[in-house]
């Protein structure tokens, strides 16, 4: 297929982050955290595997809003570790994945970020802390995200919910949000990726 | 009055022929090739003997284009068991799979690959804002709600 040269011919059938994709009216400029960002998917993980640029971008937005120093919880460690560490918050990152953490780690440690985080690897039925300020929910595959839902939207009053295009996924955040007492909010305008992936806040009703 | 060709040097000419004509050659460029008189080749195409020729190399290159082929899928399933060996290419594979999970587009799920086209039109809370939570574990046991 030969792509329309114009992108002002392009017709609106086109998804908008597909043309930012294609590198047209890219709305995210060549900020620090993009740079990190596209460092991080080059070197550490790849853009498939790691939390969308857009993603990231709101959480950099929201962890500019906690207090510095809050603790915040990170369920599925990786770039949005790095994001909320940044901004000075304490992260307690938890991963299926004790070889992935591990990865993490050593990047944290080389971004002299590694004082901020605690680290805890995950097994289904492993208890879920609470009390924090806010929490990121993108751990491990879809099928085991069910079982651990709803003691992550326990664990914080706002709870980031990653891949919630996905239906399996929207259908356990809304499960979860059921026991919990918590309402869904969608971040599809905010946070829709090339790939058509966006998030969800799991919020206090 | 030209000479008349002797049999070994007619049979030599409709090779000629017969190999320049299934390149596509004109038989002007083939007698211009072989510096050949123009009208050289006349009166051999109708000889049945040529039309022998012409079919056994004919024949004759289908079965080394076929034999290339054979060769060639044995290659093409070596690079293909090398690729899926090597761990840089498994882990493009691993991300790829990756994706096309988390974006629905499982080999599995039938469902999904249906909503998956939707993903971007469809507010996925539009389907699942206001069910009970009995619709919901329904709908995550059966991938569909009940009565559907």
């Amino acid at each position: 297929m030969t792509l329309p040269k114009d992108p002002k011919r392009v017709t609106h059938s086109i998804h908008k982050s597909s043309l930012r994709r294609m590198g047209w009216g890219d709305p995210h400029p060549k900020t620090p955290l993009r740079a990190a960002w596209e460092w991080y998917c080059t070197t550490v993980s790849n853009d498939v595997m790691a939390i969308s640029l857009e993603a990231a971008i709101w959480l950099d937005d929201h962890a500019r809003t906690l207090p510095a120093g809050a603790s915040v919880l990170d369920l599925g460690s990786g770039f949005s570790t790095w994001v909320l560490a940044r901004h000075g918050l304490r992260v307690h990152t938890m991963d299926t994945d004790a070889v992935w953490l591990e990865r993490t780690l050593q990047w944290l440690q080389r971004e002299s970020m590694a004082g901020l985080v605690t680290s805890q690897v995950w097994a289904p039925g492993d208890p879920i802390p609470v009390g924090f300020a806010f929490a990121s929910a993108d751990m491990g595959e879809r099928r085991i995200r069910s079982i651990y839902y709803a003691d992550a939207f326990r664990a914080a009053p706002v709870v980031f919910v990653d891949d919630f295009n996905d239906r399996a996924v929207s259908c356990a955040a809304y499960k979860a949000a059921h026991q919990t007492g918590k309402r869904i909010q969608e971040l599809g305008a905010e946070t829709r990726d090339g790939f058509g992936r966006f998030g969800a806040l799991a919020v206090d009703l | 009055m030209p000479r008349k060709a002797t049999p070994a040097r007619r049979r030599k000419l409709m090779i000629l022929l017969a190999e320049g004509q299934a390149q596509g050659k004109t038989q002007a460029a083939i007698a211009r090739e072989h510096g050949l008189k123009q009208g050289v080749f006349a009166g051999l195409v109708a000889d049945p003997e040529y039309q022998a020729i012409l079919d056994g190399l004919i024949k004759d290159r289908r079965s080394r284009v076929l034999m290339q082929m054979e060769v060639m899928s044995a290659l093409a399933l070596k690079a293909h068991v090398d690729i899926m060996q090597d761990p840089s290419h498994r882990d493009r594979l691993a991300a790829a799979e990756s994706i096309l999970d988390r974006t629905g587009m499982s080999k599995t799920s039938k469902v999904q690959q249906t909503t998956v086209a939707a993903v971007g039109v469809t507010p996925v809370t539009a389907d699942f804002q206001g069910r009970s939570l009995a619709d919901l574990e329904h709908y995550a046991t059966h991938g569909r709600f009940p009565g559907e």
